[in-house]
């Protein structure tokens, strides 16, 4: 037989894990686990209850034989349904095939049955029948027998053939008369049956019984006819059954009752040796008293299971009391003696609705919102609410309103709101407002295209909308990124206004990407009569990768935080700063770290177009502040450090500044480890080259916290430090060095490639480049180091005799004399310099206002000889020295630092005035002592720098007047320099 | 509230004290308000929350101990000073008014003194008291600081600088959001302090914002001070950007003996970060050649603690493994791992629960227990939903993500806690769990080709989520919105939520502030 899986399907994981609890809780003691749901009807636990109905045991049979596979939704479904339920209809097989006629025999039967014979009949009809009859036949006998017996049917009446109207009518009428008093009057007078054209064509001896069915409505005619010669289908006697109704239930002890199921309860109560589980079905009553109908399992230890529980008809659909939810509508039949329930049918499920009104009032206490309806006020509803739409954050109750929690006090009393109700009562509300007098619609702008006049718009509502407009009749608006701060009032709109708008531009301003306000056109909704836009950028961070000049514009290739590269255009006029101070776009770098502001518009879903609008680049806030060698000894995983042993840095003049164990901290998030070629991870570094293996070289980056790791390097290959020399080609990664043009040197992703600070990748090693290699084996370069080559020659130095002092403003000189290398070139031309508040003036005792350099008082310039650097027509220094005319040359020992006096060269020559050869100071000790002093000028990278920016290993030529020069001692003590001017070369 | 008949209740009131709480969580000014920097305060480890809270601070020190405290000196000119010593923050709490306490008053002071790092010829002593004047709006915070007295001495160089308090003023007022999963702060600062010296008054404007956050996970705090220093002849402009971070990072490590019940564990470490950038913008002549940009930090001990080693076998080499070890060592991932399977779909309660845990959003301890019934007399109880019943074993956790504005239950009125959770759904509680939903686009496009099947409810934060990188679309532009996750896919998405708490907001107020100079 087919069945309703659903249900069965239920039951059975239901039964299994009662078992499984079973023999879990053999011993334990009473326990209740519950789990409950309710349709807002909170009382639902807490009202008495006044009767409780349990399932009945045969339930789950009946629930099979009312499951017929041709019956879903046609029309007799439930009066099969409540037949089967009730005991009336007995199933055969999977169908019911209700459009067959129904016989003689099948009327009585189930007639009989009806009224509660069916254990006579069957106990009669084994008394009555052969020893090889059939089941069937059997039970027809007993039927007959009964039906004869009780006068339900005359002695002679034909049990064979299909039943007519008129015999089912018969049929009913005696049978009821026998079962029941006072529902048929056998002395009634005939007035119904007149009702019809046809009565005459009702045997005599069926007239009463036509009467009295009529009457009390269990058949009707059709068309004004009774039709007492047709045939009666098998769904119609169904419902000829379900019509019988209170007569059935009198017959019965059977009670009707109208409710709506509120809230459904699961529990179990595993005892010793038994475990019963439960469901209870909470239904407020018509009358506001609570019923309880109980779907209930109980097993015990030899595992019989016993099921009550009842047939339920929901739309369409047979199914156990499980099969009820929250909010349906019900009608039931309990047995009030017995506390059964037989039979439930669902009226309808929960009803929805709206209603919009005046938002008037919330009572929090109550759960019931007020709302006004009507001009004047004068409807007041006042509706319950589910207890979910109200809950008290921060000591506040809040309603929730379309999907946000407002607070009460703050709701907007007297607009307009929508509530949904389910069952009359408020599940949900909705902001409707006030009245619209502005037709405006808010949308994201995803083309404008000014020279054909339209623009794309999605509204928020995702439609896309087309709109047209004129440039010259319409207002239009936009606040960019930089006017985000702006008050601009929108009383301009209200009372003419002459003032400046800011904000006030064309149309061609609004990008793909803004979010727009539009205002349509009163005649035509397709125009744009005036448009409010604001633009929708957003910062990315990242590093730039690769950079690709065009005419117009600048394509970047930008690595951002997460990994993820992506290509930007970004015109060539785009604001680009590089701390905080404008540049233009052939300054950026590849390395550089760079804010980008980005309008990141979506043209459609899945496109988006992604444009910068602004650059800042950072200053060597992430630059490589050093780059360490030595053997990795181990890591601290709490404290985020790793230690090298034999730690070295890399200078100018090779690895200095060994410490036997250093600390080097590990804090960033990407640090990359990498062993020769291949990335590794930081685990296996540390496994495989912990106590040495390798060599490892490691990138150090600038950080706000502390210098930390960038990059980390192991290398198995005997190393080798080339001197500093210049790139004179290179190719995918591989370059030549002026030096040892036979011989090309490789990067792999393993090589730490500092390029003025930044760290990049091998490609970007360019001719020109001034590089400082360490190699791993041969031809392998475990770091380039890439500097500016050094350069001096761009500063202009120059020797000046004033004749003109206009204060603050320019000087005039008489003639001068320009430093190329290490020669002064005269030159007998007056010339103008400019000053301002930064040029740098430096007297002899160390002012350094240029208020003070003045052609009067007793600190007149007037015709002094100053040392001046320029830019361009401006003096940026003018030092008071006197003329440094000789020259020597040599090697730096050792970093110098601010404040310090002197420091000490090597590989010095001396250049002779006379012949201008360059000779060594000495055979011995071939080094000097030099001396500097605020007034010192030293020249690097065509800058003036200062003494800190000299380190070790730089070549310098130093300018000196020729009694600065010591003679070297004969024991070959240090000579002495008092230096001028220092140019690194 | 509906009135309660009869019968054991559940207190409904104890959602106010969460409130409160989250106010003691964040806290704004642990550097200061004068261009210094600490160490930081260390979040406190997991066992320390469930003790009482050395560190929560609402009274009484601000730290067991005074902090490492370093700040350059400016009144001399030129190239600033840097002194070290220490900071004592002492908080006194005021009155509050009403019982809802929206508004209320405390005194904070500031002690800073020398200590044996302290550079010769340099110190610093300060000791400033503010009144705090707070109000609360909804979830917000306003604070203001009023300087009610101030004492301090800078010696720099030899040189004596002495507060004028009568002709100096310093004020601060900051607006904090408090969000689900993170209170984020913003304040402003303004100064004006002058100071006597032998050479005649100093004074000392500064102008600034304050910006932070605070999370279970990593908190900051970062300053953009401009300030102008003053003397008779000469005055300077500088910038100044003090910034302490701190997170909390897991490292696994195995076992060395094999023999030995548990592979390995995690240990949760707090791992702070501080440091400032200045430079000066302004230098006179008269200091010509000094450098005009520097950086100082203070170097951390950072704190640890061993986290559970559960025994997840059953899970190895499954790909995310990682994940699941990860959650199960924070305890977001309660469930034993037999009833963890990583292909089956994860339910609405489930992900919830695990998500109130990752966020550590403060939960009402009085729902987790509720009381059992007596006899047979029914438990009365207040719904939140008709399908959200007190007595589940999780609904303390629902509570809190529901009250939080996190999950507002499906549009029919219902929780359905027992379904599969669609993407779209996880996606959305993940984003609002950041607060960030002010970052969407709440018209219904999004870069997704699928962008269909977004739910209008959805759309805004699920273009928040995107823009801020939480989530992005696969290879063929799909979101795929209404498919469910499942708990391998779910722990991954909570890890990335915890990665992006600890790494992604914190550099969006460390670095990206500090390195760009303005």
């Amino acid at each position: 037989m087919w069945y309703n899986s659903n249900v069965n399907l239920n039951w059975g994981g239901f039964l299994r894990n009662l078992r499984n609890r079973l023999l879990t809780a053999v011993m334990a003691a009473v326990m209740v686990l519950p789990s409950i749901s309710a349709f807002g009807d909170i009382f639902i636990l807490t009202d008495e209850v006044r009767a409780t109905f349990a399932g009945r045991t045969n339930a789950n049979q009946l629930i099979r034989n009312a499951t017929f596979d041709d019956l879903s939704f046609a029309w007799p479904a439930e009066a099969v349904v409540r037949g089967v339920a009730l005991g009336a209809i007995h199933g055969e097989d999977n169908s019911f095939r209700p459009n067959d006629n129904v016989t003689r025999q099948e009327a009585l039967n189930t007639v009989m049955r009806a009224m509660g014979q069916s254990g006579a009949a069957a106990e009669r009809g084994a008394a009555v029948s052969g020893a090889f009859d059939s089941a069937q036949t059997m039970l027809n006998n007993g039927y007959s027998a009964l039906a004869i017996e009780q006068e339900v049917i005359p002695a002679d009446f034909n049990l064979f053939g299909q039943a007519t109207r008129q015999e089912v009518a018969f049929i009913v009428y005696n049978a009821v008369i026998a079962h029941s008093d006072g529902h048929f009057r056998p002395d009634a007078a005939l007035t119904y049956i007149h009702r019809f054209n046809d009565w005459r064509d009702i045997s005599s001896d069926y007239l009463m019984a036509v009467e009295n069915v009529v009457a009390a409505s269990i058949m009707n005619g059709s068309d004004m006819n009774f039709m007492p010669r047709d045939n009666v289908t098998r769904g119609q006697m169904a419902q000829i059954l379900s019509n019988l109704d209170t007569i059935f239930m009198n017959i019965h002890g059977l009670e009707r009752r109208l409710g709506t199921v509120v809230g459904i309860r699961d529990a179990e109560v595993a005892q010793t040796a038994q475990v019963s589980s439960w469901q209870n079905i909470y239904v407020r009553v018509g009358d506001g008293t609570v019923d309880i109908l109980r779907r209930e399992a109980v097993i015990s230890p030899a595992a019989q299971v016993n099921n009550l529980d009842a047939v339920v008809f929901r739309a369409g659909n047979v199914g156990g009391l499980n099969s009820l939810v929250d909010g349906d509508t019900i009608e039931y039949f309990v047995h009030t003696e017995d506390g059964t329930v037989w039979y439930v049918n669902v009226l309808h499920s929960a009803i929805n609705d709206t209603t919009d009104g005046r938002l008037f009032s919330l009572d929090v206490s109550d759960m019931t919102i007020s709302l006004l309806y009507g001009e004047r006020g004068d409807g007041h509803r006042v509706f319950t609410m589910v207890d979910g739409l109200i809950s008290i954050i921060d000591g506040t109750p809040h309603l929730l309103m379309d999907g946000v929690r407002y607070p009460v006090a703050n709701l907007p009393y007297g607009q307009t709101v929508r509530l949904y109700l389910r069952n009359n009562v408020v599940v949900g509300v909705a902001f409707v407002g006030s009245e619209v007098l502005t037709e405006e619609f808010r949308g994201l702008v995803v083309e404008n295209n000014p020279a054909f006049g339209y623009m794309v718009i999605i509204d928020q509502a995702g439609n896309r909308r087309v709109m047209r407009y004129f440039q010259n009749e319409m207002m239009v608006q936009r606040i960019s990124h930089w006017d985000r701060q702006m008050q601009v009032s929108y009383i301009n709109q209200l009372f003419p206004s002459f003032a400046f708008n800011p904000l006030a531009t064309t149309i061609a301003a609004i990008e793909p990407g803004d979010i727009v306000f539009v205002r349509p056109d009163v005649d035509d909704a397709s125009i744009i009569a005036q448009i409010s836009a604001v633009s929708n950028y957003i910062m990315r961070y990242g590093r730039v990768v690769n950079i690709v000049h065009h005419e117009n514009h600048i394509s970047l290739l930008f690595e951002q935080e997460n990994g993820q590269t992506a290509w930007f255009e970004m015109a060539n006029n785009a604001f680009i700063t590089r701390e905080g101070r404008r540049i233009s776009p052939l300054s950026i770098q590849v390395g550089d770290w760079a804010r980008l502001l980005v309008n990141e518009a979506i043209l459609a879903p899945g496109h988006t177009m992604s444009s910068i609008i602004e650059m800042a680049i950072e200053g060597d806030a992430r630059h490589i502040t050093n780059i360490v060698r030595g053997n990795l000894t181990g890591i601290n995983i709490i404290q985020n450090t790793m230690s090298i042993e034999h730690a070295q840095q890399l200078s100018q003049v090779g690895w200095v500044n060994f410490n036997y164990v250093g600390q080097l901290n590990l804090a960033s998030n990407n640090i990359t480890y990498y062993y020769n070629n291949r990335r590794i991870t930081r685990d296996e570094a540390l496994r495989q080259f912990g106590r040495g293996g390798a060599m490892v070289y490691i990138a150090m980056e600038n950080h706000f916290a502390g210098e930390r790791v960038a990059m980390v390097s192991f290398r198995s290959q005997r190393e080798e430090r080339l001197p500093s020399d210049t790139v004179v080609a290179s190719a995918n990664g591989e370059f030549w060095l002026a030096q040892n043009m036979a011989q090309s040197i490789a990067t792999d992703s393993g090589t730490i490639v500092r390029r003025n600070g930044r760290l990049v990748s091998g490609l970007e090693i360019m001719p020109g480049d001034f590089a400082s290699v360490v190699l791993s084996g041969a031809g392998m370069a475990a770091v380039v180091d890439i500097t500016s080559a050094p350069d001096t020659s761009a500063l202009q130095i120059m020797r000046v005799r004033v004749t003109q002092v206009w204060d603050g403003s320019s000087f005039r000189v008489s003639s001068m004399s320009q430093l190329f290398g290490n020669n002064w070139v005269f030159t007998p031309i007056e010339r103008e310099f400019t000053i301002d508040t930064r040029t740098i003036f430096m007297p002899i005792g160390g002012e350094r206002s240029i208020d003070n350099f003045i052609t009067y008082t007793e600190d007149s310039v007037f015709d002094q000889v100053f040392t001046v650097v320029t830019d361009g027509a401006r003096a940026a220094y003018v030092v008071e020295q006197p003329f440094a005319n000789r020259a020597i040359r040599g090697t730096l020992v050792s970093n110098v630092v601010d404040g310090q006096e002197t420091f000490m060269l090597r590989n010095v020559l001396v250049q002779n005035p006379v012949t201008n050869q360059w000779n060594p100071l000495s055979n011995i000790n071939n080094t000097i002592m030099v001396t500097i002093d605020d007034t010192t000028l030293i020249g690097r990278n065509n800058a003036i720098v200062q003494p800190r920016d000299l380190q070790a290993g730089d070549d310098v030529l130093i300018m000196m007047e020729a009694a600065a020069l010591s003679t070297v001692p004969a024991d070959g003590a240090a000579g002495t320099a008092t230096a001028r001017i220092i140019l690194v070369d | 509230m509906r009135k309660i008949k009869l019968g054991i209740f559940f207190a409904i009131t104890v959602l106010m004290v969460l409130g409160l709480s989250s106010v003691a969580y964040a806290r704004v000014g642990q550097i200061g308000f004068f261009g210094g920097i600490t160490e930081g305060v260390a979040l406190p480890l997991t066992t320390e929350t469930l003790l009482t809270q050395p560190n929560t601070g609402n009274a009484g020190n601000f730290t067991a101990r005074d902090l490492v405290y370093k700040e350059m000196l400016w009144l001399a000119g030129g190239m600033p000073v840097e002194f070290e010593g220490l900071i004592d923050i002492i908080v006194a709490n005021g009155r509050g008014r009403g019982a809802s306490e929206d508004a209320g008053t405390r005194q904070v002071r500031y002690i800073v003194r020398p200590s044996a790092m302290t550079a010769d010829g340099v110190s610093l002593t300060r000791n400033v008291l503010f009144d705090v004047n707070w109000r609360r709006v909804g979830g917000q915070i306003i604070e203001t600081y009023n300087v009610a007295s101030w004492v301090e001495t800078q010696v720099i160089n030899g040189q004596t600088f002495t507060l004028d308090f009568s002709r100096s003023s310093h004020q601060i007022s900051v607006i904090r959001d408090i969000t689900p999963g993170v209170t984020y702060y913003r304040g402003d600062v303004s100064m004006q302090a002058i100071f006597a010296n032998v050479d005649g008054p100093v004074t000392h404007y500064v102008i600034g914002e304050i910006y932070g956050f605070e999370s279970a996970w990593a908190a900051t705090e970062t300053h953009r001070l401009n300030g102008i220093v003053a003397a008779g002849d000469w005055q300077m402009q500088y910038q100044v950007v003090p910034s302490v971070a701190v997170s909390k990072e897991l490292q696994y490590s195995e076992n060395e003996p094999t023999l030995i019940s548990f592979f390995g564990n995690y240990r949760e470490i707090t791992h702070n970060q501080s440091g400032l950038n200045f430079v000066i913008n302004v230098m006179p002549n008269i200091f010509y050649g000094q450098p005009t940009m520097g950086r100082v930090t203070i170097s951390n001990f950072n704190r640890f603690e061993q986290l559970i080693a559960p025994n997840l076998t059953v899970f190895m080499g499954h790909p995310a493994f990682q994940d699941v070890r990860r959650l199960y060592a924070m305890e977001i991932i309660t469930t034993p791992p037999s009833h963890f399977p990583l292909n089956q779909a994860i339910h609405r309660a489930e992900f919830m629960k695990m998500l109130a845990l990752a966020i550590k959003l403060p939960v009402d301890d009085a729902l987790l227990n509720p009381p059992a019934p007596r006899g047979n007399r029914p438990v009365q109880v207040n719904l939140v939903f008709p399908d959200l019943w007190p007595n589940r074993g999780d609904y303390a956790y629902l509570r809190a993500i529901n009250d939080a504005g996190i999950a507002i239950g499906r549009g029919d009125g219902l929780f359905h806690p027992d379904l599969p959770i669609t993407r779209e759904e996880a996606y959305v509680i993940t984003l609002r769990s950041l607060g960030l939903s002010n970052l969407g686009l709440d018209i219904p496009i999004t870069p997704f080709v699928d962008n269909y099947a977004i739910n209008a409810w959805a759309v805004n934060d699920i273009n928040a989520a995107t823009r801020i990188g939480l989530i992005a679309p696969d290879e063929n532009g799909n979101l795929y919105p209404q498919e469910f996750l499942t708990r391998a896919q779910a722990a991954a998405l909570i890890n990335r939520l915890l990665e992006y708490m600890r790494h992604e907001l914190l550099r969006d107020y460390t670095e990206n502030i500090v390195n760009f100079m303005n």
